[in-house]
């Protein structure tokens, strides 16, 4: 009966059940929506800050970049939790296929089985490859950018690191060529050049087998690789193998991740404790954004939290003031109601429950349409807030990783070790990317560092040593081989390797033009893979070998190198044509009859024409 | 016949101003078939006695007693909803119900088992109330049918005491007399116990009895 009376009550009273069912409703709806609002704020300031990446990066200013030394200074803040570094253009094509190189002075050519009790088979055409002793076969670059990866077997032991047992990893095409399997020992074959010439044959397990997983035309520079102390123990030239140190590379920026905002601070005064050279390089931050929408936040924030309190005080307010006034009003009623015999607990519930009925239908209806109305606002702050956040450059920048050419893993504590050729090196200064498009008197050259060795005579004198006492055969080797800074040679891909005669030192290498080249009788470098990039010239012939000169006097002026373009890498350098013809006119294949289009590619005027 | 009795009933409230002895030792006897008018200025304690013979209130002290049944005994809501009509000046009527309605809600209460319908326009018929207006809301009636309907409600659930508290004081003269007429009516042609309280003259004039109160004493009864 109660509920009978409440109800109609309720439908036959209208305005006061709407006056008061509005005022909850509205009531609720503003502390809903604030609340939606506000809680949407607290969770998406936790999620920014979570989600953020603070990073402090080291950027350089000045062209040459940044020392990695300066950069592993900054590594050794507690707050870093990641780090990226851009490797300098220069470094990497300098450094990087070039990583863990102890000089490259071990060669073998034709690696082949030696069965127990037989004499080693050796065989100038079966050209193998380079073997390469390295420290930390982890930290070499292929295999640490992932280029590389083992295909069988396994890296090397903790006793082959050692030096314990002599192990080798050897390339996909060497193994395939050779049927080698993991587990077989092959022997690494020197050439010794102090004492007595010839051959030095040192068992090898093979332990790994790796493959590359680009397509490769250039297999030289996937070469073996031993342990660096197997090296040093084999051949002793390599315990002069020259280091290179972090002061030697170069970055064009570095990113720290940091943990919080908070860390910012403390990381420059980390960076200034621990004496990073501010004149090379600078520290930015990427807080501007983070600042930006944690301030609207904020705002945001503390707008919907005072419009709660406001609403919840005067809401509940004016509740209680209705309530009680609803009541009040109902006086008459009441008396009449207990007059006609009704109990006055009836009479109470009855005027509860139709209070309870409009605050239950209230409540839902405001919460409903309270959080219609925040998930609004709640809609604006995802869009433009955390929608701001998620495309902010800073972010994509490192999320993105995959976008820089040259990145390393975002790994903490991790160390690099990077070793380059022999000091003796000496490097032209050639400014880099410069030249667009080439001039009418300017050719494209590949860039490939040749150092003069040795002249015929003294390849004379190197087949018969007793000719000259091996001192001052040596001191003369290392006067010689000053660096002579020989660029170029259109495409000595063109030429064809050889070794099959068998008078000519280990370390060498002939090149020669086959009989139907169009080059027969042409001159032919002598190339030395003894030294990485030396060579001699002789005067070849197709398939013999003959008279040698000197070209110590050569010279000539490296204008520069192009910028990348569908015609040339990076790596060709430009020279003049003057120049060109007066040194490789006879060597390239660039000729009246040919012209060159991109390094490696020389096409026949005719044909194209 | 004495239906109800009243034993030296006194009553006591207190206000802001001290102690207030609104009935003090009142007296007196009511019998069915008979119209009671209690007079008196405003504040005498009519409105007091009233609630006190509805069983609304307590007294503090004496007795009352319907049908030799002391109030203490008896379950005064079911007394109120059996026994008791009552009529207020202000009608009381509730104005989200219709005329019918609102004379069923006392049918309701009471869980009256006949046709509460028909009992109800039954009622309205007899206080004078045309058959057309009985689903009109209560506010749309004027003073007069608006205390008739009050009186139908009273006397729906057939009790023999009808106590009407100031019932033509909103009224005018004409309508005063019809619901006075009304009262008298029930009275004598139903035998029903009419209490009026009233301190309109010629209201209590049609008393059969004239109770007077004068600061809370129920002073002298004169008997037409």
């Amino acid at each position: 009966m109660i509920f009978k009376f409440a109800l109609r009550n309720l439908v036959r009273f209208p305005w006061r059940t709407l006056l008061y069912a509005f005022i909850i409703f509205f009531i609720i709806v503003a502390m809903t929506a604030s609340f939606f609002v506000w809680n949407a704020c607290e969770v998406a300031s936790d999620t920014l800050h979570e989600d953020y990446m603070f990073v402090a990066s080291l950027v350089k200013r000045v062209p040459q970049g940044v020392p990695l030394s300066e950069v592993f200074k900054c590594l050794e803040h507690e707050k870093v939790t990641a780090f990226n570094v851009t490797l300098s253009d220069f470094n990497y094509t300098e450094y990087a296929t070039n990583a863990a190189l102890p000089t490259g002075k071990i060669l073998t050519d034709g690696m082949i089985d030696k069965k127990e009790g037989e004499v080693p088979k050796v065989t100038f055409q079966d050209y193998a490859c380079e073997i390469y002793g390295v420290e930390n076969l982890a930290l070499v670059y292929p295999f640490f950018s992932g280029e590389c990866r083992i295909r069988e077997g396994s890296i090397f032991t903790r006793k082959g690191y050692s030096g314990e047992i002599a192990e080798i990893l050897i390339p996909w095409y060497v193994a395939d060529a050779y049927d080698i399997e993991v587990g077989d020992v092959i022997y690494r074959r020197y050439w010794r050049i102090v004492g007595s010439p010839g051959y030095l044959y040192m068992p090898t397990t093979v332990v790994g087998i790796y493959e590359s997983s680009k397509s490769v035309s250039d297999r030289s520079a996937y070469p073996a690789y031993i342990p660096l102390s197997i090296a040093e123990m084999d051949y002793a030239e390599v315990s002069s193998v020259y280091h290179t140190t972090v002061e030697d590379f170069t970055v064009d920026r570095a990113d720290f991740v940091l943990e919080s905002r908070d860390d910012f601070e403390s990381f420059v005064r980390f960076a200034s404790a621990a004496e990073v050279d501010f004149q090379s390089a600078n520290i930015v931050f990427n807080n501007s954004t983070y600042d930006v929408l944690v301030s609207e936040l904020n705002n945001v924030n503390m707008i919907a939290l005072l419009v709660l309190g406001i609403v919840f005080v005067v809401g509940l307010g004016i509740f209680i003031f209705f309530t009680v006034y609803l009541c009040h009003s109902r006086a008459k009623e009441r008396v009449l109601l207990s007059s006609l015999g009704m109990k006055r607990i009836h009479i109470h519930g009855m005027i509860a429950l139709e209070l309870c009925i409009v605050i239950v239908c209230s409540v839902l209806l405001g919460l409903g349409v309270g959080q219609v109305t925040a998930s609004k606002v709640c809609g604006f702050i995802n869009d433009t807030v955390l929608a701001r956040a998620s495309v902010s450059e800073e972010i994509q920048e490192i999320n993105s990783a995959e976008d820089f050419e040259i990145t390393m893993p975002l790994e903490k504590n991790m160390k690099i070790q990077l070793f380059a050729k022999d000091a003796d090196i000496s490097e032209n200064t050639i400014a880099l990317h410069k030249i667009e498009t080439l001039q009418e008197n300017e050719i494209g050259v590949s860039k490939q560092r040749l150092y003069f060795y040795q002249t015929t005579a003294e390849l004379n004198q190197y087949k018969y040593p007793e000719m000259e006492p091996v001192e001052e055969y040596e001191a003369k080797i290392k006067r010689d081989r000053a660096p002579f800074d020989f660029i170029g040679i259109s495409d000595m891909s063109y030429f064809e390797l050889t070794d099959l005669y068998d008078d000519i030192p280990e370390n060498a290498i002939c090149c020669y033009v086959s009989e139907d080249s169009p080059f027969v009788d042409e001159e032919i470098i002598f190339v030395f893979r003894y030294n990485v990039g030396d060579c001699i010239y002789n005067d070849m012939y197709a398939s013999e070998i003959s008279k040698a000169f000197y070209l110590h006097d050569i010279s000539f002026a490296i204008t520069g190198t192009y910028k990348p373009n569908e015609y040339v890498s990076g790596n060709d350098v430009i020279m003049s044509l003057e120049d060109y013809y007066r040194i490789f006119a006879k060597l390239s294949i660039t000729d009246d009859e040919h012209y060159f289009k991109r390094i490696g590619e020389i096409y026949i005027k005719e044909e194209t024409e | 016949m004495t239906i109800l009795d009243l034993k030296n009933l006194s009553y006591d409230y207190i206000t802001k101003a001290g102690a207030v002895h609104a009935l003090k030792e009142a007296t007196a006897s009511f019998e069915t078939g008979k119209v009671y008018a209690i007079v008196g200025r405003s504040g005498s304690g009519k409105s007091t006695l009233m609630s006190l013979m509805a069983g609304l209130d307590v007294p503090k002290n004496g007795e009352l007693s319907y049908l030799e049944t002391s109030f203490s005994a008896l379950d005064r809501d079911k007394f109120r909803r059996e026994h008791i009509g009552m009529i207020f000046q202000s009608y009381y009527l509730l104005p989200q119900l219709t005329a019918l309605e609102n004379v069923e809600l006392s049918l309701e209460l009471a869980k009256y088992k006949g046709d509460r319908r028909k009992r109800a326009e039954e009622m309205l018929s007899l206080v004078g109330i045309q058959k057309e207006q009985f689903k009109k809301r209560s506010t749309q009636f004027s003073g007069g049918e608006q205390q008739r309907i009050a009186i139908a409600r009273a006397i729906a659930t057939d009790p023999e005491i009808i106590l009407a508290d100031e019932p033509t004081g909103n009224l005018d003269n004409e309508n005063s007399m019809n619901v006075v007429g009304i009262l008298v009516d029930l009275a004598h042609r139903y035998d029903k116990c009419v209490i009026i309280i009233t301190h309109a003259a010629e209201v209590a004039e049609r008393a059969d009895v004239i109770l007077k109160m004068n600061d809370g004493i129920l002073q002298a009864e004169s008997q037409r």
